[in-house]
Parts: C-alpha cells; structure tokens; sequence
C-alpha cells in the first residue's frame, strides 16, 4: 500500500473512532442534523419514490435546508462535503461563472462524459440555479440497483434533485433575508517596481546582458518621487476592492388542503463582483455583478378522488454585467502580467497610460464598454396520476411531460480609446505618444446559447402487501429529447424501464430492475441496450434472534451488481457513418488559386457502441442507541469497458487510416464510503449532534490500445485518468562542475542555478523522453467531512470542515514564472538562487526571457492540493413562543461564513479549483440575515 | 377500457422508437456524396496533392537541410536535434514518415476507386452538343486525374523507399477488420520497380505542360524525372553494397541482388536524358538564380509543392535583429566552405581557410551562389548590414542568435514585412530542370566516363544566368570529375531537400553528416574590419545503421509479418 493511501485510511479510521466516541458519550439532540429516517417514510429514488425500509440500493441524500447556510450563486458548490459520494470541484468563483465539476464515485471513463445525470423533478435538467429553499431533497444514486433503471445514462451515477411540494397542512410563510460581503482568499502578489527593476537588472546580468536600470532609476522606483516616469503600480489594488457586497432574499408559502397543494417561492440574489465600482466615472462602462431571481410555483390538485394533478413550474431570470466589453478574465490577466514600472495609471495630463504591449487594466474598465448577458431558464412538467384501487388496490397508472429550457443571449458594447506612453525629449519634455484612438461604443447583440428539453413519461406502479410479502413493482415508458444551440440534431432517448421489488416480512429484501433503451447516437440495429441490475438486503435486526440484542435497533446489510451504461462516449456523433471532410486546400494555376480538398475523414466505427460498466456495492445501515447513532458504509467495485480509444496497438500504420475510435478502453475503479451521524433528542435544553462523512475512489486505466512506449514509465495504462507526465526536478545546479557532471539537458544551455531533472532512462540526455509520472491527477481521491453542531435554548451554532487530498496541482504563469512574455515578477521569485543563496534558494536563477529549461512542465512547479477547509459556520438565534399579536410565529437571526479558513497549499492559489492563480479568485463571504415564519 | 386505453398509449410510444431515433436530414459529407459527385472528387484528388510535405518546415519545423552538414537549427526545441545527437530509433524518430505517406497512398487508392463512380449522366444524356463536349472533356480530365493520383502515390513511395528500404506495396484500400498477419515488406528492387512502372504509365498518360489553372499539376516530365532520381539512386553505391550491413537476414530489403552496375548506371543516365530531351516540355534553366525560388512558374521547375501566401518561413528564418525573426535554419561553415573562390583570371580554386588572403576576407569573390543562398556577415539585408559578429544584432550575445554565424537567404523572401503582416507565395521545388543535369552527368560519369555530356551538363548548371562560374578544367578522370560532380551539387541543391539522401547513397555519410558541424566567429575590429575564427558548433553522430531509418517499433508489433531494418 502506497503511503498516501494508508494516509487517508489512517484519517478515515481515526475520524470514525473519534466520532463513534464521541457520540457514544453524547446524550442530547441536534437541531440540524438529519434526523433517522423512519422505516416508513418514502425516500426519492429513480422515476419514483420507494418505502426506506425495503431500499437495498447506495444512495445518499441532503435536504435543501441543510444548504442554505453557506452561499454560492450556484447550488453544485453548495453540495461540497454534503453528500458521501460526490465530489465538487470548483471551476472558478466569478458571479455567475461558478459551475463546479461534479464526480459521482470519482471518475470511471477516460474518453467520455464523467458528470452525473442530472434529474430534477424526474426530468433531466440543471440544477445550478436553483436556491436552497426550493429544495426538498438532493440524492446521489451510486450502485446499480439505483441506477439501473436510467440505462446508458446512469454509469455516472444520477443526481436526484427534488423540489419542495404542497402538504396537507395550514399555510406556513417563511421570508429570510440575508446581507453581507464576499472578500478575496489570496490574491497573486507581485512585487512592486522597485523589485521588479532590481530582479530584471539580475536577471539580464545571468543572460550576460547589460542592466536596464541604472542607480538613479532604482533610487527613483524606492522613493516613489517620480510617480509618472518612474511608476509603481500595483493593478490589482487599483482595480478591485477589498470587499464585494451580496445581499439575498427569498419568501416562500407552503400548504394545501383536501383538494390542493402547494408551494410558492420568490427569490432574488445579488453579488457583485471585486472590481470596482465605475459607473458614475464614464458613460462607457458599467458597474460589475450577477443578479438572479428564481421563482416556483409547485401545484397538486386532486380532480377527482383518485386523479391527481401535479403541476411543477420553475424558472429564474439571471443578469450579469461587466466593464471593459468581456468577461473579468481579461481582466485579471491583464492586471496579473504588466509590469508594476510599465507605465502609470493616469499620465500627468490626465490621460490613460499605456505602451505597445500593453493597455492600460483601469482604462479598460472604465472606457472599453460593456458586457451583460440575460439568461432565463424554464422549468415545467405536468404529471397526471390515476390510482386505479377498484381495478385492484395498489395499482396506479400516470403521464407526464415536461419542456425544460434554458436561453441566455450576450451583449457586448465595445469601443477602443486612446493610452499615452510618456518618455522626455533630449531637451527635457515629456512626449506623449498615443496609442490606440477614441471610438464611439458598437455593440454586438447576436450571440446566444441555448437548450431545451421535452419529455414525456409513462408509468403503471402496483404496491400492495399480501400478509408478509410486500409487492413494489413500476413500469414506465420514457421519451426524451434534448437540443442545444450549436448542434444540428437533437439528443434523443427513448427506453422502457422497470423495477420489481419484493420484501418478506421486511427482512428479507429483493429488488431487481432493468431498462431497455435506445439512444441516436448509435447505428440502427445496434441502438437499443439492455441494462439488468439485481439488490438484495437482509434486515438482521427484524430477524427473532436479534429481537434480544441490545446494540443494534436497526441493522441492514445490503449487496447489488448490475450493468448500466453511459452514452456520453466522446468522439464524434454518430461516428457509425463514415464521413468525408474538407482538408487544406491545394494551390493550382498561374493565379496560384486555391482548390479545396475533400478527404475521408475518421474512419466509422459501424458498431460503436456506448460505454458500459459493472456496478458492484456492498454495504450496510445501522442504528444504534435508540436510533441515536446512525453508521452506513459502502464499498464498490466499478469495472467500466466499451470505453472509446484508438487502436494503436492494432490497425497497422500501412492501413492509412486516420484511425477510428474503437471500444476497447477498460477502467477499474473502487472505494468506499462512509457516513457517522449521532443525534439526540429534541427535549433538552442543550442538544448536539455530528455527522461525519468520508469517501474514498481510486481508478486505475486497466485498458486503453495505447502505443508502445520505449519506456515503461511512459505508459498512461496502469495509471490514474489524467495522471500528469513531467520532468522530475531534483534541485538546482550547483556549479559549472555540477552541469559538467550531470546528464546534458537538451532543452537549452544551462547555468548554476537552473534546476535540474532526474534522466529516468540513464541515457545521458534529459530530453522528451524523461517526462515520467508526476504528482496526482488534478482530481481528488478523497474527501472527508464533519458536521457538528449545538444548540442551547434558543442559541444554535453549527460548522462545516472538509478535508480533501489524493490530488496535485500546477503553477504556471505570471503569479509563479518570472518574467514571461515581458510581463511581471511574483513575489515567490524572491527566493531564486543566486551564488550567495545557492544553498537556500527555493526559485531557480531567474532570465528576462522566458527559459526554456526552467519552465518546462515538472515536478518543481507542481504540489498536492491536499487541503482543509473550513466551509462553514453559522450562529443563530430563535424566537419562538412569541405572544400572537405579533404575529410571527418564529424568527430566527443568524451569521454566516463561507470557507472561512483553508489549510494547505502555500502560494496565492486556490488548491480546491485547478484555476490559476491569476484568475478571479477564491471567495470568503460572511452574511447576517434573518428568517422569519408567519 | 381505460387500463387498455393507458397501455395501448405506452406502447404506441415504444412502438414508434426506433423511427424516433433517425436523423431527418443529413448535414454531414457522405461517402455517397463524394465519389458520385465530380466537384468532390476533384477535391479528393486536390487532397493527394496536399500529402506532399512542406519542405520548409519539413521535420520539426526546420528544413531537412538542419539534420546534414548543411545547417544548424537555431531553436533548441526543434525535434531535428534528436537526429543529430543520435537520440533516434524505433520508438522516436522526427522524421517517420510511414504513417504520413501510407495516409497519402490510401487517399491515392481511394482516389482511383472513386473516379470511376462519378455520376455524368447530366451530361452524358444530354444531346445538346455543348454538354457532350463538357462530357468528353470531364471523362478525359478525370482519366487524367487518375494518372496524376498515380505519379504522387509513386512520389510517396519513393519518398517511403529512400527512408525505408523495401516497403510493403499497399494498391488496396484495408477495411478495419482486414488480416494483416501475411503482409510483408517488398523487396528492394521490386519496390523500386514498381515505381518505376508507375512513373511509365503515369508519362505515357500526362501531359508535358498545362493550361494557366492546371499548373503545377503533374506532368509528363515529372513522372519522367521522379523515374531519373529513382534509377540514380538505385545505380548508387548504398543499394549496391549491403556491406555495411554484414549478417543482416534480409539484405534484399535494403539492397539490389547483385548485377550489372554499369546497367544500373547507364538505365539512369537514359532516364536523365529522357526529360532532357522531352519534347514539348519547354524545359530550361531559370533565368537567375535567386529569383528561381521566389517563383511556382519557371521552365527549370518540373515539380513543386504549391502552398498559399505567407510568411511562416520568414519568421523562423529571418535573423534574430530583425523584427520577429526567429533565426530558424542557420548555414553551417562546413557548406560555406564548399562554395569555390573566383580567381582574378576567371577560373575558380576551392576555398581554403589556409590560404591567407581566403581567411582574411571569406567572403569576396566567392560563387555567387553563396551570397543567393547564404546570409553572410556584414551583408545588406532589409536596409541594413546584417550583424553576425560578436555583440552584433544578429550575432553571438543576442538570445538565439544563430549558433553558425550565418542566416539563410535561399527561399526566404526579404521583401515580407513581419511587422505589419505582409506575405508571399512560397513553393517548394520538389524537382527541377538543374538536379537532372547533374543526375545525367553522374550517371553517365560511372558508365560511360569521358563522354562530352558529362562537362557539358556540370558546365550549363555552372554558367546559368546570374552565376556564371567558369567551365570545369578540361581532361578530368572519371574520380577527380565525382568529385566535382558531387561538389556542384552539393552547392547547387544546398538547403532543397538532396543532401541527406546523396550523402548516404555515395555512402560518404560518416565523413559528412557524422562530421562536427563548425560554425563562424566574427570578431568587429575598428569601424570595419573584420576577423575570423572558424569554431566547432556540435558534434554530429551517424552510425551505419542510420543508412536506413529504423521501422516503428508499434508497427512490428502490429503486423508481425514485418522485419525490422539492419542494427535497429
């Protein structure tokens, strides 16, 4: 076993023992923590609802109420830590950009899609908009017997999103209102001109090269005297500020009565981005933020007294503006590489600074125009149900159809406007020379993107128990057809679905399911698939013998194994059909006119075929202490093959072929899971409760034709997915003798202070071919949780830890590598070696121009982004009992803090998201607020 | 009744399916589409052409001249180091070209099996007497066009030979499932005879010249040539003595069986003179000597890569004190050196650093062939002197200043302006009127020493427009007139593609490709003055088994029925 492994094992072992203790100790209840499930309640599985008690299926699932302590704008983020299973992975934290990575069970495939399906409502759809308080439940479905039934769509796992519905009950009114601010975790730090100019001078000298700052200009740039010809910008400073403000909003009505249900929602979210505010300086930007509201409005309407009609309406309206006519991405690239001596802000005269190379980040914000993007997103079904007990009691037959749709359209206002670069005649004046010239705005209005969703279901559902064997069984027909902007054909599926379960004496459990389904995407005869999966659990605690035990109140071991697929198998679309596609053309005639050239394209493969995967789980539920301890563990095997990958090690190079994508790739992964939750009862005035979770997936590529490599280490089968292949760095060159002595990097000719790299194959050369695996993967093994929370009298306080490792992460660009593409220097660049620092150097020597040996993807620029974050805390206070005239039946006022500490790695990056550095970064947020029910 | 009603809806829903999951319309290029079509076949055929390399970025984005004594690439990324420092063999060699040219050949082989299918019928079954002329004239275009697709699958096959040795001959088209347990490796000659067959059928058929949009569509005289080179390189020593391959098993993949060399010799020689004496091909010398390669039409030119405007090759060629110039393909001293110095009395002597007056001032005098091809120091260029010397613009002490003291000037286009953009065509000359001269002289040099023709060829590539070099010395024995046959090539052809190939089938390559490449320092002494020091830039490695490039070590695996070459 490898160290990192035992590693995580070691935490997990160590976190279940502390919990197990803990809780045993433990006398008093939670109030927020979920609480055991009775063994009569329905939980939310695929295409339907099943009793807890007979479930033999891995699922894991979260309440929308638990989600709204912390805050993102998009609902994925809010699921990090929350469910065991499923690992969020943050792509960037820009208002409104901050769509995660999400992984079911780590990832399975190497060539095709690795998201989970996601079901909202019993419709696939997406779920980021949403708001926590629309949310009823959030499930991961993980094993076969859960997902079995979604075919080739389920390998990934399925999220199950289920929104909040009416309930037989008096009308409840909650509004909550939340305000507070957003503040940067690191920011990149550079350093200022006088650090710049003193490390560019030294790096020009180890070039061999002539200073470029003599004395006096140093003495300038560290006194400061001579803002405009010897500036000292800091950009990120100028352009953002330290605070960004957020404020939310949201009411929501819940009831209904013998003949309607019904939940309503409103909601409004608004967070405004770090850049500063520069409306009121120009009429050509805008003041930087995402503003979103959501609406809901969920009917159940009994017609008749065995017909029922569900309505599920859905939607949100999202704004998100910018200044300087793009994305902020621009922006912190450019405020990230210009020099902090390149040119000032304002020149003298009032006028924009800037240089050939560069404009200036303060000018673009405030005069380059305007970005703003509308997005709207429908969400709607109609489900009729019939029970049908006088036909037989039990049965029931129902429809449904939903039309999702999502459309947001860009607007972008852009002009261009003059910078001056300053310099001094001979004669001692200032010379202004402009580059770039005033325009009025243009805008830009016809770019859209867009998706919709029809979908119409059938099912016939019998439920019935006969004594001691209870009947479940379900049938449905689904139809579905899904189309986004930029792709000629729809994507379609249509299958046939089913699941029998049978129970005897609610001990003895079994659930088999299966669908039959059909996709587009693959050739007619070889479109439909057959996807059995078959789970079996065994109540130990109902059985007699265990009716004396007093540790176990409730024991359940559960095991299943099926097949299910995934039909996002990459490649191109119907690659069944061989397709010819234009070439570059080819130059004929006097006129040397061009002559386009038509050639066959990737060669068809007539059988190809989804991906397809064996699904193997075995776990347990327990509860222990009066139902007080709740411990659940999994373990699962996942055996993926029919993954696409290229027939390098068969179809001969004498073929010809551009070589098609075949289905021979294999992946194996396995892990396991565990959940520790203690909670206690609600009658004491002090009350606590945990919850601990921790999962664990490791994949290894077991097949993938891949070519021959001349060293064995260059091979990716045998390997994670995405395992990264670099040089080794083992140090810097200590001197002329060292480099003399040393294999000979070939890259360019190095100097004392350059690093050095291991020559894996002993051939003298480092070269191309000593890239060997480094590091992790920027995908996460594992992750663990703890949940804690208390409350006294009407005083609660509970916090979110989340710990995650078995990744690496990259550093590259401007933030760490010095210098590159005339741009700036970080501040890690003051530990480069130098003759004096040869021993403690902790940067190699640095070089004006971009080396070519220092910056080559290695070990050096590479850490484990193994962190601990502290994603949550919140205090709150209740007023309950409240005399009536008020009103209010309780409020409650709370703070919050999102990812208020992170432990791990040390530079200015995030090690959560593989965002660099430079982009817009990792956010705090703190919010006060306060929730009243009417 | 409403149990039936609910599932007869169910099942009309699945019953109608498999329907559900067709495609409409059909927006992608189909198979179907391209063969009956006359238009795309025309660009499928366009899409053969387009196989032939670039040979201006031809391995790893230098010329193939930086892998010979003729040039140093100055970017220490570019895969062509590999190759000089030894560090190729089966599993990474820069400039494999298997898979490129066995793509090319299918794309060939498709080409011929889909000419035949293109629908005419709207002009077959049309009376009107203009359509039957369109249907006359595109039956005998397209029956052209297969020739054309036959004389370039012959090209790619030389160009698979020369690296290779004997290849598998692949005249059909592998579906994914075919057997390829039984396929071997042609022999040598039979290789070799097979493109010899092709170029004949293919210059039976062509023509020797084209109307204005057909230009640089393959000729006559081209496949005629391809045929010269082919036969030359057979006649030579490397296919004529696999000594260098002691105990290899098959000596018939790398080598001819033994015969009549003089044969050999005199069938090359008769190839060379064929396309000399092509009728109606209007074949002759260029008139100057630079402007050769500025240009796609010329009557010296009979085959060229034809390409669109632009200036890639000025970036990465121009020197490094030039805006955006890369450096790229740097000149070495060792050809510099072969160029010959002009003597006061007309005749020309061989450059000799030993002589003091040659390495007190290199470059006067010298074969105005040098200054057209080389940029040397101190030389105008783009309004002003290029600077090699040391602390110079474009000398040592600048970042990826050329390591050999010298730039490129052959194919480079001094009036492209980087800065805002500008471009040119560029056309790379495959063959041309001069190689075949010199291949005529060669030949006929072995076979039949002392023949007129002989000097006279060297001698009208040496007096060409604009270069004027005297005649060669009367009386020459056949060794002393090799040499200088191989010597007027060597600076005649310098950067185009012939050296790495003439080097190894003279079988001189350990003294020349495994030589160390040298280079010049130039030290400024005063306003004007010069001086110079010749210096070693890299040690060079060739063993014998680089007379044949090794097979991927994937193919072997793959098709067991192939051998590998000798030693690798």
């Amino acid at each position: 076993m490898k160290r990192s492994e035992a590693y995580h094992i070691a935490i997990f072992v160590f976190g279940m023992l502390a919990c197990m203790v803990h809780a045993s100790r433990a006398q008093a209840i939670d109030p927020g923590t979920s609480r055991p499930v009775p063994d009569s309640t329905y939980i939310e599985i695929a295409y339907g609802r099943q009793q807890a008690a007979r479930n033999v299926a891995a699922l894991s699932t979260v309440h929308g109420d638990e989600l709204s302590t912390l805050f993102s704008t998009n609902l994925g983020n809010l699921l990090s830590g929350r469910l065991a299973g499923l690992t969020v992975m943050p792509q960037g934290y820009e208002p409104g950009l901050a769509a995660p990575r999400l992984l079911g069970r780590g990832i399975g495939t190497f060539a095709g899609g690795t998201a989970p399906l996601v079901m909202v409502d019993g419709f696939e759809s997406n779920f980021e908009q949403l708001v926590p308080e629309e949310i009823e439940t959030i499930s991961l479905l993980k094993d076969a017997a859960a997902t079995a039934v979604h075919g080739f769509r389920g390998a990934n796992g399925v999220l199950l999103v289920t929104t909040k519905r009416g309930r037989h009950a008096p009308l409840q009114v909650q509004f909550d209102t939340k305000v507070g601010l957003g503040t940067p975790f690191h920011l990149p730090e550079f350093l200022g001109a006088a650090g710049y100019a003193t490390l560019y001078n030294e790096a020009l000298a180890n070039e061999g090269r002539a200073a470029r700052y003599t004395e006096a200009q140093l003495r300038a740039y560290r006194d400061g005297t001579d803002p405009f010809f010897h500036p000292d910008v800091d950009w990120y400073g100028q352009s953002l500020r330290s605070v960004a403000p957020i404020n939310t909003h949201q009411l929501n009505f819940r009831g209904g009565n013998d003949v309607v249900h019904y939940f309503g929602l409103l909601s409004m979210m608004n967070e405004q981005t770090l850049l500063k505010r520069t409306e009121k300086l120009s009429d050509n930007t805008t003041n930087s933020g995402y503003r979103r509201y959501n609406f809901r409005t969920n009917i159940d309407v009994n017609l008749t007294k065995n017909l029922t009609a569900m309505l599920t309406l859905g939607g949100s309206v999202e704004d998100k503006r910018n200044p300087g006519a793009s994305e902020t991405s621009s922006l912190f690239g450019a405020m990230s590489v210009i020099p902090p001596n390149a040119f000032p802000v304002f020149n003298p005269d009032g006028s924009y600074g800037g240089n050939s190379l560069f404009s200036n980040p303060w000018g673009d914000m405030v005069e380059k125009g305007m970005y703003t993007s509308n997005g709207r997103t429908l969400q709607t079904s109609l489900r009729l149900r019939h029970k049908l007990d006088m036909v037989t009691p039990g049965l029931a037959l129902s429809a449904a159809v939903s039309f999702n749709n999502f459309f947001r359209n860009f607007s972008i206002k852009s002009r261009t406007y003059e910078r001056f670069a300053l310099s001094q005649s001979a004669a001692g004046d200032t010379v202004y020379t402009r580059f770039g010239q005033n325009t009025s705005l243009q805008g830009s209005e016809n770019e859209s993107e867009q998706w919709r969703n029809v979908a119409v279901q059938g099912f016939a559902n019998y439920d019935r128990d006969f004594g001691a064997h209870g009947i479940d069984i379900m049938l449905m027909g689904n139809y579905d057809s899904y189309t986004v902007s930029g792709d000629a054909y729809p994507y379609k599926h249509v299958g046939l679905g089913g699941r029998f379960n049978y129970a005897f004496n609610q001990t003895y459990l079994i659930d088999f399911s299966a669908s039959y389904m059909g996709s587009e995407n693959f050739a007619k005869g070889n479109r439909f698939g057959l996807f059995p999966a078959v789970g079996v659990g065994w109540v130990v605690s109902n059985e007699p013998f265990m009716q004396a035990n007093r540790l176990f109140d409730r024991l359940k071991i559960r095991g299943s194994y099926g097949l299910v697929g995934n039909d996002v198998i990459g490649g191109n679309r119907f690659m069944f059909d061989q397709a010819y596609r234009y070439s570059s053309a080819y130059y004929f005639g006097t006129g040397n006119a061009s002559i386009s050239a038509i050639e066959e394209g990737q060669i068809a493969n007539p059988g190809v075929t989804w991906e397809k995967e064996k699904k193997f789980n075995v776990g347990f539920d327990a509860a222990l202490l009066g139902n007080a301890l709740q411990l659940s563990a999994d373990y699962f095997f996942n055996h993926r093959y029919h993954i696409l990958a290229s027939p390098n090690r068969t179809i001969p190079g004498f073929f010809g072929m551009d070589l098609p994508m075949l289905n021979v790739g294999e992946v194996h992964n396995r892990g396991v899971e565990a959940i520790v939750a203690y909670h206690g009862r609600h009658d004491r005035p002090f009350g606590y409760g945990i919850r601990f979770i921790a999962n664990y997936a490791n994949d290894r590529i077991v097949a993938m034709s891949e070519e021959l490599r001349e060293f064995g280490y260059q091979q990716t089968t045998g390997r994670r997915i995405g395992q990264p292949f670099g040089l080794e760095a083992i140090g810097f060159f200590r001197d002329e003798a060292d480099i003399a002595n040393s294999p000979l990097q070939t890259f360019t000719t190095v100097y004392p202070g350059d690093i050095k790299y291991r020559d894996q194959n002993n051939d003298g050369y480092i070269d191309d071919a000593d890239y060997a695996p480094i590091g992790n993967p920027g995908s996460p093994t594992f992750w663990a949780s703890l949940h804690p929370s208390f409350r006294y009298k009407g005083v609660d306080l509970q916090f979110l830890l989340h710990g995650v490792a078995g990744g690496s992460l990259y550093r590259s660009g401007l933030a760490y590598h010095a210098f590159q593409d005339n741009g700036t220097v970080a501040r890690i660049a003051e530990g480069r070696w130098t003759p004096a620092t040869a021993d403690r150097a902790t940067y190699p020597r640095l070089t004006a121009t971009d080396n070519q040996n220092n910056y080559r993807y290695s070990s050096f620029w590479q850490e484990k982004s193994d962190f601990l974050k502290l994603r949550n805390v919140e205090l709150g206070y209740t007023l309950s009992h409240l005399p009536e005239a008020v009103g209010i039946r309780s409020a409650r006022v709370f703070a919050n803090a999102t990812n208020l500490f992170s432990w791990g790695t040390s530079g200015p990056e995030d090690p959560e998201s593989n965002t660099t550095a430079t982009a817009y970064p990792a956010m705090r947020t703190f919010l006060v607020g306060i929730n009243i029910a009417f | 009744m409403k149990r039936t009603l609910y599932f007869g809806v169910l099942l009309g829903l699945f019953a109608s399916c498999e329907d559900t999951l067709d495609r409409d319309i059909l927006t992608a290029l189909s198979k179907e589409r391209v063969i009956h079509s006359y238009d795309f076949t025309r660009n499928t055929v366009s899409a053969v052409y387009n196989v032939l390399p670039d040979g201006f970025s031809e391995i790893g984005g230098a010329l193939q001249a930086t892998v010979t004594d003729e040039a140093e690439h100055t970017s220490e990324n570019s895969s062509v180091h590999r190759i000089n420092n030894g560090a190729w063999n089966p599993y990474n060699n820069p400039d494999d070209r298997w898979n490129h040219y066995y793509r090319g050949i299918r794309k060939a082989n498709q080409a011929l099996a889909n000419i035949d299918s293109v629908n005419l019928d709207m002009y077959r079954l049309d009376p009107d007497p203009t359509q039957q002329q369109v249907y006359g004239e595109r039956l005998a275009e397209m029956n052209r066009w297969k020739y054309e697709v036959r004389f370039l699958r012959a090209f790619f096959y030389a160009e698979l030979i020369k690296r290779y040795g004997g290849v598998p001959i692949v005249e059909g088209i592998f579906e994914l499932d075919a057997d390829v347990g039984d396929i071997r490796r042609s022999t040598l000659a039979s290789s070799i005879q097979y493109v010899l067959d092709e170029c004949d059928s293919a210059a039976r058929v062509l023509p020797a010249t084209y109307g204005g949009g057909d230009l640089g569509r393959a000729t006559k005289g081209a496949a005629l040539a391809l045929k010269s080179r082919v036969l030359l390189y057979a006649a030579s020593d490397l296919y004529n003595d696999p000594s260098w391959a002691a105990g290899y098993a098959d000596p018939g993949l790398i080598a001819l069986p033994a015969g009549d060399r003089v044969a050999r010799w005199q069938a090359a020689a008769a190839a060379a003179k064929a396309v000399i004496d092509l009728p109606g091909a209007g074949y002759a010398l260029h008139g100057g000597y630079p402007a050769l390669f500025k240009t796609f039409n010329s009557p010296e030119i009979i085959f060229t890569r034809r390409s669109g405007a632009s200036n890639s090759f000025e970036i990465a060629s121009f020197p490094i004190g030039y805006d955006l110039g890369q450096s790229g393909n740097a000149p070495s001293q060792n050809l510099v050196d072969a160029y010959e110095v002009l003597r006061a009395d007309g005749t020309a002597e061989p450059f000799d650093w030993d002589n003091a007056a040659h390495a007190a001032d290199p470059y006067a005098s010298r074969d105005p062939r040098l200054a057209h091809s080389v940029l040397v120091n101190n030389t105008a260029f783009k309004g002003r002197a290029v600077e090699s010397w040391v602390g110079g613009r474009d000398g040592p002490g600048a970042n990826m200043a050329s390591k050999t003291g010298y730039y490129l000037r052959k194919y480079v286009d001094e009036n492209v302006n980087l800065l805002t953009g500008t471009t040119s065509i560029h056309s790379w000359i495959y063959i041309r009127l001069a190689e075949v001269y010199l291949n005529y002289a060669e030949a006929l040099n072995e076979s039949d020493p002392g023949h007129p023709d002989i000097k006279r060829y060297v001698d009208l590539v040496r007096a060409r427009s604009g270069v004027s070099m005297p005649p060669l010395p009367e009386g020459l024995d056949q060794a002393l007139m090799r040499q200088r046959i191989r010597a007027e090539r060597r600076v005649e052809l310098a950067f185009e593609g012939h050296r790495l190939w003439d080097t190894k089938r003279w079988m001189v390559a350990p003294e020349t490709l495994g030589a160390p490449l040298r280079g010049v320092e130039i030290r400024r002494s005063g306003d004007s003055g010069f001086s110079y020091r010749v210096t070693q830039v890299e040690t060079r490695t060739f063993q014998p088994r680089m007379y044949c490039y090794p097979i991927g070590q994937q193919e072997l695996l793959k098709a067991t029925g192939l051998v590998q070459n000798p030693m690798w």
